[in-house]
């Protein structure tokens, strides 16, 4: 498949978006897979749709950051990560908005999309994004737990987490579309962008790693979850974020159910931290009030400030 | 900032015009842990089936998860519930004639303070009481209830009225089920009884419920064996119960030394009656104190008077509580 990718093309479009943004490895093999660099020239560096067509809202906020075709070029194998951790109201993608981001990666010119997870069929199902992948023809590829499916990658300059265990099949792709829902979260306030990556690295490292023997709370390091979240986004770097804040819990997440609270929103954007600088706003936080989002933003992956960072919001 | 104290003050006012909680349960220590854990429950066994339920009706079989295993049935969220003791679970969908499916989910705690416990952090200050089990809550379209040493939670569809029936229907019967109705812990009985209306009170086990409700510092540095928290208004007053007063001034100790060193907060002094004071980032001031074998601290927008008043009604609820739990982790 890489053969028949206008390389020269897709390194020139890639690199006005932030070469480290698609991660690619079989067309992109020898990339450096650097920070997130600045936005496209006269983009929106966060995209803010506002409506109720929840699929018309996703287009419109892709197309304010460029579009899809400025991430996904002809031919390419994608991959898109929906939250599906749930079935409560509010706790996982909302499957118009998956649905409007294959389509978009279809007009682009996409090759295969796919979706992986090592949740079982009937978190999609009962989230409904497994209906919506069989209508559109996509893959939804159930990847077993056992740690011979993952692959470890060091991180480098790790502040906790030394090594994630990355899906092997991640590597297949060329284009990763992180597509989490924000929302509430026990574990770390909130959730969004960031913490959504945890869906590609292998569960016996995210309980073995991230979480503490018998699932106890480092008394010495109670941050010590979200450090690794922010250790695991130096390995994988998303080429657009886009993330539902239509529906969303603001309180008992990650499974709810909770209070259900209606922003209406879609956001898309290439930077990590500042897509979730903004949804935090959006569950009475600021960005820092948030560890991870803070500690990203001290790790140089994103820009915390939203006046930085550039918001632009629009409404369908 | 005026709107903010005022509204602190006539907060205040009000929990002085009433005394604190007096129940059945004011008085009784909670339980010491030193005993082996009593055997499992079988789940299983207290799922409703059969006629009386409306016509709802069990829809495939249960999912079951045991001890860290919840990890499986709760993926990214199960760390809270081990905090606060976590036993097994099981998961159980129904469906109605009309093809309506709501789930019922039946988590086994330690122990019903940790049922409880868990209870507070999951639910909110909103919803309706209902008389399900002890203090069940019907929130939109779930309702939550806890008994012994069980949690109950059950989601419905929507908020319909054939929904919301179904909850019912099955809160009931699973109630009725559950053979222990348990105590709560006597420590939330330290706030004034108006609160537990007034705001959201959150009985904690351990850091991480901490940290959800308010971040003081990247370390557990409060090390409690059990504390409460509740929001009021502006205000949010949070006490850690130690083993005895010696455990608690050693903690004590501790933390006015991690407030005063910490660069997260500034301006640190000693105030009278043996209280502390302290600004955080966002310009709250944090108030410390301890009290026999309580350590209270009250976050607000520095009003020294109020803070000691509300120190006072704390004093009194210590008081009431009777002997301290005794070396419990």
């Amino acid at each position: 498949m890489a053969s028949k990718i206008d390389r020269r093309e897709f390194l020139s479009r890639t690199a006005k978006l932030g070469a480290g943004a698609v991660l690619g490895k079989s067309i992109l093999s020898g990339l450096a897979d650097g920070p997130l660099t600045a936005k496209a020239a006269g983009k929106a560096g966060v995209a803010v749709v506002s409506g109720t067509d929840y699929g018309a809202m996703t287009a419109k906020a892709v197309e304010l950051i460029g579009g899809m075709a400025a991430f996904v070029p002809k031919g390419a194998k994608v991959l898109l990560m929906p939250n599906v951790q749930a079935k409560n109201p509010g706790t996982f993608t909302k499957p118009e908005i998956l649905r409007a981001a294959i389509k978009m990666c279809k007009a682009a010119g996409a090759k295969e999309i796919a979706c992986l997870s090592y949740l079982t069929q009937a978190y999609w199902d009962g989230a409904g994004l497994a209906q919506v992948i069989a209508d559109e023809g996509t893959v939804l590829r159930l990847i077993p737990r056992e740690d011979v499916n993952f692959k470890a990658v060091a991180v480098a300059n790790p502040s906790a987490l030394k090594e994630a265990m990355i899906m092997n099949a991640f590597y297949e792709y060329d284009v990763f579309v992180n597509m989490p829902i924000t929302k509430d979260h026990a574990g770390s306030k909130f959730t969004g962008t960031l913490k959504n990556l945890m869906g590609l690295n292998a569960p016996s490292n995210n309980r073995g790693q991230f979480h503490k023997p018998n699932w106890q709370t480092d008394p010495a390091a109670i941050e010590h979850l979200e450090t690794c979240i922010v250790d695991l986004n130096t390995v994988i770097k998303p080429a657009l974020n886009i993330v539902d804040a239509t529906e969303i819990i603001k309180t008992n997440g990650p499974m709810g159910p909770g209070e259900l609270i209606k922003p209406l929103k879609v956001i898309a954007g290439v930077d990590r931290v500042a897509v979730d600088a903004y949804c935090a706003t959006l569950l009475g936080f600021k960005g820092a009030d948030i560890i991870m989002i803070r500690k990203a933003a001290e790790r140089k992956l994103g820009e915390i400030d939203l006046q930085k960072a550039g918001v632009v919001e629009a409404k369908v | 900032m005026k709107a903010v104290r005022a509204g602190a003050g006539l907060l205040l006012a009000a929990s002085l015009a009433v005394p604190v909680l007096a129940g059945a349960e004011k008085g009784a220590a909670p339980a010491q842990s030193f005993a082996a854990p009593p055997p499992l429950l079988d789940l299983a066994a207290l799922l409703p089936s059969g006629p009386g339920l409306g016509g709802w009706a069990p829809k495939g079989k249960p999912q079951a998860y045991k001890g860290e295993d919840l990890f499986l049935y709760i993926d990214g969220g199960a760390e809270i519930f081990h905090e606060y003791g976590f036993r097994q679970v099981i998961s159980q969908d129904y469906a109605n004639p009309a093809g309506k499916t709501l789930t019922l989910d039946v988590y086994e705690m330690a122990s019903p303070e940790s049922a409880y416990g868990m209870f507070t952090f999951k639910t909110g200050a909103g919803g309706k009481v209902v008389a399900i089990g002890r203090d069940g809550r019907l929130e939109d379209y779930y309702l939550n209830f806890w008994k012994g040493r069980c949690l109950a939670t059950l989601v419905g569809p929507d908020a319909a009225g054939d929904s919301l029936a179904g909850l019912d229907i099955l809160g009931r019967a699973l109630d009725t089920r559950i053979p222990s109705a348990g105590e709560r812990p006597s420590l939330p009985t330290i706030f004034p009884k108006m609160w537990a209306s007034s705001g959201r009170i959150i009985y904690l086990k351990g850091p991480l419920a901490l940290q959800n409700v308010h971040a003081f510092f990247p370390r557990d540095m409060f090390q409690f064996p059990e504390g409460v928290a509740s929001d009021q208004g502006p205000l949010q007053v949070f006490v850690f119960r130690y083993a005895d007063e010696a455990e608690c001034a050693k903690r004590m100790a501790a933390v006015r030394d991690a407030f005063r060193k910490s660069s997260a907060f500034r301006n640190y002094r000693e105030l009278p009656a043996a209280q502390f004071e302290v600004i955080d980032a966002k310009e709250n001031a944090v108030f410390g104190a301890a009290f026999g074998d309580c350590l209270g601290l009250i976050v607000n927008r520095g009003s020294q008077k109020a803070a000691a008043d509300i120190f006072d009604i704390l004093r009194s609820g210590r008081a009431a509580l009777g002997p301290p739990p005794g070396g419990r982790r």
